[in-house]
């Protein structure tokens, strides 16, 4: 099946599924059953609010028929959005039921005098609530990234259930052969997704273990892992590509990161991957540099969607920031290895010269390969005659070729510069189509 | 470019979720 009807397939497939409770909820009413416009309307937003939040762990589960298609940083792009979404719907539910005369207490899950059917209601109301709240303010309120994780992953689960007991308690609609099958098959992909992705996913990790073999001091505090096999035949990847590493003491631990793959894609016979990490957070920065030879560690991969493989063109355009670097220079050691010979301008933007990872590599790959390397340094040491500043339209049409509107061009690196320099390829007329980039700093 | 086509794929999701629950109501409504 080929992306696009892949890609069309899953959205309809996703949005039949959110509509569905309402087509079976519709069909199985009687005549002369309605309670007026509003109920009913408040009754299908709680339905679609429902909905909406049992598919939210589709789209993180890693389900490699998707995220092959859009990536797996839009997928989680959209449970962010969708997120925003569940709660409109989920708000509309209740507000809209107060409108109608329903006792605003109903909220206070904590009321005594309650039936179990509105605690339940209450719970999965705040508990959307509290999982938006910790999302869309993570960082203000200071959060590690591990730690709001697992929170979100409880929390989630607690508003889940409430809000599908509650549905199941209320009755009514609930109370019908029909929704109570389509509600149970919903429980059931759903349970089924979540022993994927918590325990087989795992296991096979654990099938298939790696094992530390270097790990390297490189320029800007950056540290290289350098990984071998034990007793598999490796990772297939293409360049840019990332995974899940796990340094937890099982691939069960909740402690995984999506980190870019530096080396070739290419690697021969002796299969060893390589991943370079910033310290940027607490894991980076704590656990990350002492990660000795010989420990055991755990990938779940590849994915990602930003490679040369997927977006062919007579020449590529690459652009990083800081640790951005790292895939892009997986994608310049694979298509050396390749002996590709199309050209390739690398811009390279730091904070100062000796931040510029891997420049040593890649001042090497530019004598083997068709690679024109400019480094944009934010600092520069006296006496530097190169690029500095930011990487603005009039630099980059300084530096590349006439016929560069037909190349690819990938960006890696902080959303700010990815944002910035995204803007500045639209004032040098480069379509969108060729544009591509990775994110994952969403919450 | 993909995160503003999600973007707007969300938005366009929501607008037609909320037009299946305007329908359900005026069909049920009794």
């Amino acid at each position: 099946m080929s992306g696009l009807v892949r890609g069309i397939f899953s959205f309809g497939a996703y949005v039949f599924l959110l509509l569905f409770p309402l087509i079976i909820g519709a069909l199985s009413r009687h005549p002369g059953q309605g309670r007026g416009f509003w109920v009913e309307f408040a009754v299908a937003c709680g339905y679609v609010g429902l909905a909406i939040m049992a598919a939210q762990f589709a789209l993180v589960s890693r389900v490699q028929f998707v995220a092959g298609i859009f990536g797996q940083d839009a997928l989680q792009h959209f449970h962010k959005q969708m997120g925003y979404a569940v709660t409109v719907f989920v708000l509309a539910h209740p507000m809209l039921l107060f409108l109608r005369g329903l006792p605003w207490g109903m909220l206070n899950p904590f009321t005594l005098e309650h039936h179990w059917v509105w605690r339940f209601g209450a719970i999965g109301f705040w508990g959307l609530g509290l999982l938006v709240c910790l999302a869309a303010f993570r960082k203000r309120l200071k959060l590690s990234y591990e730690w709001w994780h697992v929170t979100h992953a409880i929390i989630a689960a607690v508003a889940l259930s409430s809000a599908l007991l509650h549905v199941y308690l209320v009755g009514y609609d609930s109370s019908r052969a029909g929704m109570r099958v389509l509600w149970s098959l919903y429980l059931l992909i759903l349970f089924a997704l979540v022993v994927r992705y918590r325990i087989l996913r795992p296991l096979e990790m654990w099938r298939k273990p790696w094992e530390v073999v270097e790990n390297i001091t490189e320029h800007g505090n950056a540290r290289t892992l350098v990984l071998h096999p034990i007793d598999h035949h490796g990772l297939r990847f293409a360049p840019g590509q990332f995974a899940w590493l796990n340094t937890g003491k099982t691939p069960f631990h909740f402690d995984q990161h999506p980190i870019s793959i530096s080396s070739s894609a290419e690697s021969g016979a002796n299969c060893q991957i390589a991943f370079t990490i910033k310290p940027l957070g607490d894991w980076s920065r704590e656990v990350v540099p002492e990660i000795k030879p010989g420990a055991r560690v755990w990938l779940d991969g590849p994915y990602g969607v930003l490679s040369p493989d997927r977006d062919q063109g007579p020449g590529y355009v690459m652009i990083a920031g800081g640790v951005g670097i790292t895939p892009l220079h997986s994608m310049c050691e694979t298509l050396a290895i390749r002996d590709d010979c199309r050209p390739i301008i690398l811009f390279y933007a730091a904070h100062d010269y000796d931040e510029l990872i891997f420049r040593e590599d890649l001042e090497k790959l530019q004598k083997q390969m068709n690679l024109k390397l400019v480094y944009v340094l934010e600092k520069p040491n006296l006496g530097w005659d190169g690029e500095h500043g930011r990487i603005t339209a009039e630099l980059l049409r300084r530096r590349l070729p006439r016929h560069y509107k037909r190349f690819q061009f990938f960006i890696c690196g902080p959303t700010l510069l990815m944002d910035a320099v995204e803007q500045e390829l639209h004032k040098l007329d480069v379509g969108s189509e060729f544009i591509h980039s990775e994110r994952f700093d969403l919450v | 470019m993909r995160m503003v086509v999600v973007t707007w794929a969300a938005i366009l999701i929501a607008v037609l979720l909320a037009a299946g629950c305007l329908l359900f109501a005026i069909s049920v409504k009794g």
